[in-house]
């Protein structure tokens, strides 16, 4: 089975999870017995074409650019998209299978499909409803459309969490039962690197860390955590609070962290790499993800992995990872004490860590591991694949 | 002088509904057989009033076309019982206002499919034919697929015009004199090509002879920024009379802003009143309107009930004053030297029932009004050899007056996908296939690219409108032109690819006689 993937994020070329995503997927679907080829932008050091762990990759059009017109370079990339498929799907006999990652590669995924009588498959990552709480601009009423007519011409669509299930149906009017639902996955292996040279100077020997990692955006609860985390210093006076990533809300999150006097509690570290996250996550005591929209929630995952005991907000994806007690602790974000009062008592109780890591490691292990969800994309496939024929026959 | 542009972008087994199809349909029904029927009974009465009309050869493709008749017919008895229902439906609950409106739509579906299966022998292009032959109309040429001209590279803007030509002889018998620039789209060097093929005279709008402020037409909704509106230089030239373009053996015609304003104008124009059918309210169980614009301010549940006589009595006063407005117009022209003022007026001709429903009785109004008062209507054949020369200004009839509307931020990568298929296309003319199969197949990559290139997909993206239609066109030919492209290249015209395009010549075709 030869599937054609379609992704416009793919390593080194990251934005959100979707690289990671596509990356993970794809090379788990090789060792199901899935050949895979994705075709996704070029990025700068990268040759146009490689053969990593088996996937086929294509890198087509230009890297993107910041400031350049976002719609332009995004049609212009899925008409090179296009035309790569064209030419791969000769070299190789055909594809059974056409695979399109979110709307920005919706037009690559539905020509293709549709003009070579594929079956097409598209996981939608996240909404641009969802993402804006509701659609405010024409830019956004547009990639609305777009997503819904990918969702409608899709012959399946599969999203990464009953929360995203929901929301799809109810955007696009697809009947629930007709979307698939396969989570994200963490790979262990890729949270064991550790940083070689410079050994990772912010996190002391005797803090007690408490980490995000995320965009800096305000759907991400950022200001919030911060707000909580004012109370906790109180309580756990060897607490700091180290803030990972990149966003547009940093300034604001910056003036909140000085008005609170927490300059010496509080580090914005900025863009952090994946071995500096690995160990970041090996010295951390607790990992807080207070998010107010989360389609799937990744990052609880990986915190999960390194054995980081996590809070996450009580929202869309994330509440459906994270069993309240059980395999971490759940809060509404928006209620600052009770998010103070969930950091406390994790930062005290050893005892509750231990049991909530413990729990959290074999949650992962049996139902986000890349060979279960791999496992499950085939099946999809292969049931498209199925129904298209029966419909031809 | 009044010249219609007939078009519709290539939909035939492209979707049917809400986009596709059914777009060809309802200008058939609703403004082309209307407006024949209404030509013919001018001329069999009597009234000497010839109209000037240009059909997109993707539009007389499609009228040629043994599927679109069928499927015609098909649209029209399910538009008939629709209609039917609903006047059952609307007597049932007692809105006798309503129920009449169904029954006039009822009898125009019916009295539509007469026409068009008895009368016109469901062959509309030789009705036209005919009509041109008896010098009741005079068809002009235009672009093989309606690509926007001025932004297109010299060879593509050579194939256009060249298979523009060669479909309308193929379906019209003769040679065309006169070419209708898609969107009045005019910029420095396009006469050449015309020349090129012997036109002799073709259409710009008003600004690009006088200078001065473009009409700016615009019915699209938001738009993602403001276009720059040009103000072109006051030239002292007149549309009241053609030109000689400088140093060129070619006529051109400008549109007069007057008299096109008086019809089109979103303020002011007359398919802003308020007896008029509301074109953007049906009724969801049957898709027909009921409604009449009753407020143009006033929101979409506003409306109140059509009259049908009361719109057709405002038609014809809106006629009288047209023609009034004619006259006055010409008394003006006169006191400034033009002693035989030439007054062209240039419409969509689907503004005419589709969008403004009263439109054609307004027009065959104006028509009897114009015999009435001894004016003469005119066709472009009859127009002297001018005696003044004029430069002309790269114009359109668009919004700004230039190419804003085709060529923006929004567009700009459709534009260079086009080049790099240009580019594409001349690699492969060049390859011998050495089959039948191959030749055809080489044909079909022209089809490809020619349908990438309508003005339409450009339209539709910038006015937000049908946009993700638009899109998936675009990218669907474009998809098509590249594998058979590839296919060419690496000489693979095989078994397998032959199946695969023996739908692609069945979905896309049109223009056989390449």
């Amino acid at each position: 089975m030869k599937v054609l993937m379609f992704s416009w994020e793919y390593p080194p070329h990251m934005v959100g999870g979707l690289g990671q995503h596509v990356f993970d997927l794809s090379r788990f679907l090789i060792k199901q017995g899935v050949e895979v080829h994705v075709i996704t932008p070029s990025a700068p050091d990268c040759l146009p074409y490689q053969n990593e762990n088996g996937v086929h990759i294509y890198r087509v059009g230009k890297p993107a650019l910041e400031g350049e017109h976002f719609k332009s370079w995004i049609f212009s990339f899925n008409s090179e998209a296009i035309r790569a498929a064209v030419c791969v799907n000769d070299q190789i006999g055909g594809f059974d299978i056409v695979h399109a990652h979110d709307w920005l590669v919706a037009y690559a995924g539905r020509s293709v499909s549709k003009i070579f009588s594929l079956p097409l498959v598209t996981t939608i990552h996240a909404t641009e409803h969802g993402r804006n709480l509701g659609l405010h601009n024409r830019m956004q009423l547009e990639i609305n459309e777009i997503e819904k007519n990918l969702a409608l011409e899709a012959d399946q669509v599969i999203c990464c969490s009953r929360y995203m299930q929901n929301e799809v149906s109810t955007l696009f009017g697809i009947k629930k039962e007709a979307i698939y639902v396969i989570p994200n996955g963490v790979d262990p292996e890729l949270f064991k690197k550790l940083p070689s040279t410079s050994p990772y100077s912010y996190v002391g020997e005797n803090e007690k860390a408490v980490v995000f990692l995320g965009r800096l955006v305000p759907e991400k609860g950022v200001m919030q955590l911060i707000q909580a985390f004012s109370q906790v210093v109180k309580k756990v006076p060897l607490a700091r609070l180290y803030i990972g990533g990149r966003g547009p809300q940093r300034e604001i999150l910056e003036k909140e962290v000085a008005r609170l006097g927490l300059e010496e509690k509080v580090v914005f570290t900025g863009f952090i790499g994946l071995e500096d996250r690995n160990l970041i996550y090996k010295r951390a005591s607790l990992a807080v993800f207070p998010s107010l929209y989360e389609p799937f929630g990744i990052v609880a995952l990986e915190a999960m992995v390194t054995d980081t005991p996590v809070i996450v907000g009580n929202v869309g994806g994330l509440a459906e990872i994270v069993e309240d007690g059980v395999t971490g602790l759940k809060v509404n974000a928006l209620e600052i004490d009770k998010l103070a009062d969930a950091m406390v008592r994790l930062l005290t109780d050893e005892l509750l860590a231990e049991k909530l890591k413990r729990n959290a490691r074999e949650k992962v292990k049996n139902v986000y591991s890349w060979e279960a969800i791999a496992k499950s994309t085939a099946d999809v496939y292969r049931e498209v694949l199925r129904v298209k024929q029966k419909v031809i026959c | 002088m009044l010249v219609l542009h007939s078009h519709i972008p290539y939909v035939k087994r492209q979707g049917r509904w809400p986009f596709g199809e059914v777009w060809l349909f309802e200008a058939m029904a609703e403004t082309y057989i209307p407006l024949l029927r209404s030509f013919l009974r001018l001329y069999e009465e009597g009234v000497r009033a010839p109209v000037t009309i240009s059909m997109s050869p993707t539009l007389m493709e499609q009228l040629h076309s043994k599927y679109i008749k069928n499927e015609f017919i098909n649209y029209l008895k399910a538009c008939e019982v629709r209609a039917l229902e609903d006047e059952r439906y609307f007597i049932s609950c007692g809105e006798k206002k309503l129920a009449e409106t169904a029954a006039i739509y009822h009898r125009f579906y019916k009295d539509v499919r007469r026409d068009f299966v008895i009368d016109f022998n469901s062959d509309l292009l030789s009705l036209v034919k005919e009509m041109q032959n008896k010098g009741c109309i005079e068809v002009l040429a235009t672009a093989a697929t309606h690509a926007y001209l001025p932004v297109l590279d010299e060879k593509s803007a050579d194939w256009q015009i060249f298979y523009g030509q060669k479909i309308y002889k193929k379906f019209l018998g003769v040679e065309p004199r006169g070419f209708w620039l898609p969107e009045c789209g005019y910029r420095r060097g396009l006469e050449d090509i015309l020349l090129k093929y012997g036109f002799k005279y073709f259409f710009v709008d008003s600004h690009a002879i006088e200078g001065g402020k473009p009409l700016g037409v615009f019915s699209g909704d938001m738009l993602e920024e403001e276009p720059e509106i040009e103000t072109f230089a006051i030239t002292g030239l007149s549309t009241y009379r053609p030109y000689k373009l400088k140093d060129k053996d070619i006529t051109v015609l400008g549109r007069n802003a007057l008299v096109s304003r008086q019809v089109w104008s979103a303020e002011f124009g007359y398919p802003g009143d308020e007896n008029y059918r509301e074109f953007h309210k049906h009724f969801p169980k049957s898709g027909l309107k009921y409604w009449r614009v009753t407020d143009r301010s006033k929101p979409l549940d506003k409306k109140e009930y059509y009259d049908a006589h009361k719109a057709e009595k405002k038609a014809k006063e809106h006629a009288h004053h047209f023609v009034s407005v004619l006259q006055r117009t010409i008394s003006e022209a006169q006191k400034i030297g033009f002693n035989r003022p030439l007054i062209i007026g240039c419409y969509d001709t689907e503004l005419f029932g589709h969008w403004w429903w009263e439109g054609v009785t307004w027009l065959e109004e104006v028509m009897r009004e114009i015999a009435r008062h001894n004016l003469t209507m005119v066709l472009p054949c009859h127009i002297e050899a001018p005696r003044y020369e004029a430069e002309i200004f790269d114009s359109s009839w668009g919004m700004g007056g230039k190419h804003y509307v085709w060529q923006n931020k929004e567009t700009e990568w459709m534009w260079q996908i086009i080049a790099k298929a240009n580019q594409e296309y001349e690699e492969i003319i060049n390859i011998t296939t050495r089959s039948e199969l191959g030749e055809r197949v080489k044909k079909q990559a022209l089809k490809e690219l020619m349908l990438i290139q309508s003005s339409d997909w450009f339209f539709m993206v910038t006015n937000n409108l049908t946009k993700d239609y638009a899109l998936k066109r675009f990218f669907e030919h474009y998809t098509k032109f590249l594998r058979i492209a590839d296919a060419v290249k690496n000489n693979k015209v095989d078994a397998g690819f032959a199946e695969w395009f023996a739908k692609v010549e069945y979905e896309d075709d049109l223009f056989n006689s390449f």
